[in-house]
């Protein structure tokens, strides 16, 4: 493991951060946030002012830095494991259906329950079920696997968005319709410190033991037999790195509903950077994943006086990325 | 020591590819499995290696069912060289062979100790200076070496390999089987490779099991059993076709 560069990109999260924190509609400075914050914790007496920026810091700046990271790190570990796992690297938690699934589980807690743990329930009942149809109909065609994963993807998360549309026609059309649709464009706007006392010590825990899992995860993707004969149960540890994934995924999904691209991209980007080794890549397209959606989502909402959907920004963003990284990786080879 | 006592196997809804089949292998000792195409073989040593669900107590490990041990035991046990690597993704060298160490701990990264059994692996092997090459630029013998080294960084009592020079040109072969005996003389390591080429068989020596349509047809000594008339017993050969055809090699025996 690169010890040196995953702190290195460690640190540049961290100047992420603190770049992120001061853009927004209201100007304010590092300094400024940091004499606020300490005179708000050390209970010392607060300005109109600071009292203004230990607000906008606490209630909107910091659970959607803190948003942006999870849903960005959860979505492209989980892509490089799913890679490696089904080894496919054109997989990703959009292609295998498993955030159209999640969002149609998330939707139906949505229209129908309006509940909250509901919601979160159904959106991992969803994404489960968007991997397990994918892997159920590439296996009517086991001659070509990666192909056979691919379509089976597709027509999972056709079958899912098709489930979703539904609930958006029954849904109600001055509340819960046009909620749902921004929701499903992808956005952190709704990021609340409520919602991710409830998702966010999942997500960190399954980012963590992601990332120390690359051992595990080089030997499946060699194969079955050949993790096997390297000392490792594959059904069982496929199983459970297949169940984590989906439901940081479907986790992210909840938070910001779909956000495509990234679970594709990043595990791309950041092979052609430092090579195929999960033992330092799954922790290092954790923190790419998580600085890329962060700077993304300061874009969708500092730049225009609208604030435009996340998951769009990605999707226009990521196509180029995607392509570049093809293209280097057919002159390397 | 690996014990086979009666072991018959099929897959689901097939014809038994294996039937009543016994013998046992001591540390140290080679064995090459040996019979034409679709006798079993390959399912036999996967059988062995625990990838296939055979009938309890027909395997024994150590004195052990192979049912008993985990999977972690196994792989301290039984090193496996496939055909090719079945990666997609291309891995340094010297990080698959590493790999050879993913058994030995239970979480994280690899040790000081990994490292360096990697590393005296790759030297046994003669492929130090590969170990920053990525596997899929590597010549089909390289590959092979690179698999071998994996296997033995494994540091396991037996090395199982898969046709190991299946695909390779004349000297690729030569360079397997010559770093074969090697690792066999100097680490004392066990091989059981299953091989359709005879020859292969009373190269390496050690025992031999001659495999036909999942029984077996003899077993013993390679150097003793493999000669002409065996080999055309087994092949389903016309008797004296081989010596027609001027292919019996000087290494075989007098039938």
């Amino acid at each position: 493991m690169n010890k040196r560069l995953i702190l290195f990109l460690g640190a540049l999260l961290g100047l992420a951060i603190i770049l992120v924190a001061t853009q927004g509609r209201y100007p304010v400075s590092a300094r400024e946030i940091a004499h606020a914050l300490w005179a708000h914790f050390s209970g010392q007496p607060l300005t109109p002012r600071s009292e203004e920026v230990v607000f906008i810091f606490l209630s909107i700046r910091a659970p959607r830095i803190l948003a942006a990271i999870l849903v960005g790190a959860s979505l492209s570990i989980s892509g490089a494991v799913y890679q490696s796992v089904f080894r496919n690297p054109l997989v990703s938690p959009g292609i295998l259906g498993v955030l159209a699934g999640a969002s149609a589980g998330a939707a139906v807690g949505i229209v129908i329950f309006s509940s909250w743990p509901l919601t979160q329930a159904f959106s991992l009942v969803g994404g489960l079920g968007g991997v397990g149809l994918s892997l159920t109909l590439s296996r009517l065609r086991p001659q070509s696997p990666m192909l056979a994963l691919l379509v089976g993807g597709l027509v999972s998360s056709s079958f899912f968005v098709a489930l979703t549309s539904l609930l958006k026609y029954v849904a109600d059309t001055e509340n819960q319709l046009p909620e749902l649709t921004y929701w499903l464009m992808g956005t952190l706007s709704r990021a609340s410190v409520t919602q991710l006392l409830w998702v966010g010590p999942l997500m960190v825990g399954g980012v963590i033991y992601l990332s120390l899992s690359g051992r595990v995860v080089n030997a499946l993707s060699l194969g079955d037999e050949e993790a096997m004969s390297l000392g490792v149960d594959s059904r069982r540890e496929r199983l459970k790195l297949i169940g984590l994934t989906t439901l940081i995924c479907s986790m992210s999904v909840v938070v910001a509903g779909i956000i495509n691209w990234v679970g594709l991209v990043i595990p791309h980007v950041a092979r052609l950077i430092i090579g195929p080794n999960n033992l330092t890549l799954l922790p290092v397209v954790a923190i790419l994943g998580a600085m890329f959606t962060l700077l993304t989502d300061t874009l969708t909402r500092s730049v225009w006086t609208a604030e435009f959907p996340l998951g769009i920004i990605t999707s226009l963003i990521c196509l180029p990325m995607f392509a570049f990284s093809l293209w280097r990786d057919q002159s390397r080879s | 020591m690996i014990d086979i006592r009666g072991l018959t196997f099929a897959y689901p809804h097939s014809r038994p590819v294996l039937t009543d089949i016994s013998f046992h292998l001591g540390p140290g000792q080679t064995l090459s499995i040996l019979g034409p195409n679709g006798c079993g073989k390959t399912t036999l040593l996967k059988a062995i290696l625990g990838f296939l669900a055979v009938k309890a107590k027909t395997i024994f490990l150590n004195g052990a069912p192979l049912e008993t041990h985990s999977r972690a035991a196994l792989a301290k046990l039984m090193a496996y060289v496939p055909q090719a690597n079945g990666s997609v993704f291309p891995y340094l060298s010297g990080d698959l062979v590493l790999m050879g160490r993913t058994g030995r701990r239970k979480w994280g990264g690899f040790d000081q100790a990994d490292h360096r059994k990697a590393q005296e692996a790759l030297e046994l092997v003669g492929i130090s200076h590969l170990a920053q090459r990525p596997y899929p630029e590597l010549s089909g013998g390289q590959r092979q070496l690179v698999n071998i080294a994996r296997a033995l960084a494994q540091d396991s009592q037996f090395i199982f390999m898969d046709e190991p020079t299946s695909g390779l040109d004349l000297s690729n072969q030569a360079l397997v089987l010559q770093t074969m005996e090697k690792i066999h003389q100097e680490k004392k390591v066990s091989f059981l490779m299953t091989t359709h080429r005879p020859e292969q068989s009373v190269y390496l020596g050690g025992e031999v099991l001659m495999l036909k349509r999942g029984q077996i047809l003899g077993w013993g000594p390679a150097r003793q059993l493999i000669n002409s008339a065996a080999v055309e017993d087994l092949y389903s050969l016309e008797p004296g076709l081989l010596n027609k055809l001027g292919l019996i090699p000087a290494c075989f025996g007098q039938a």
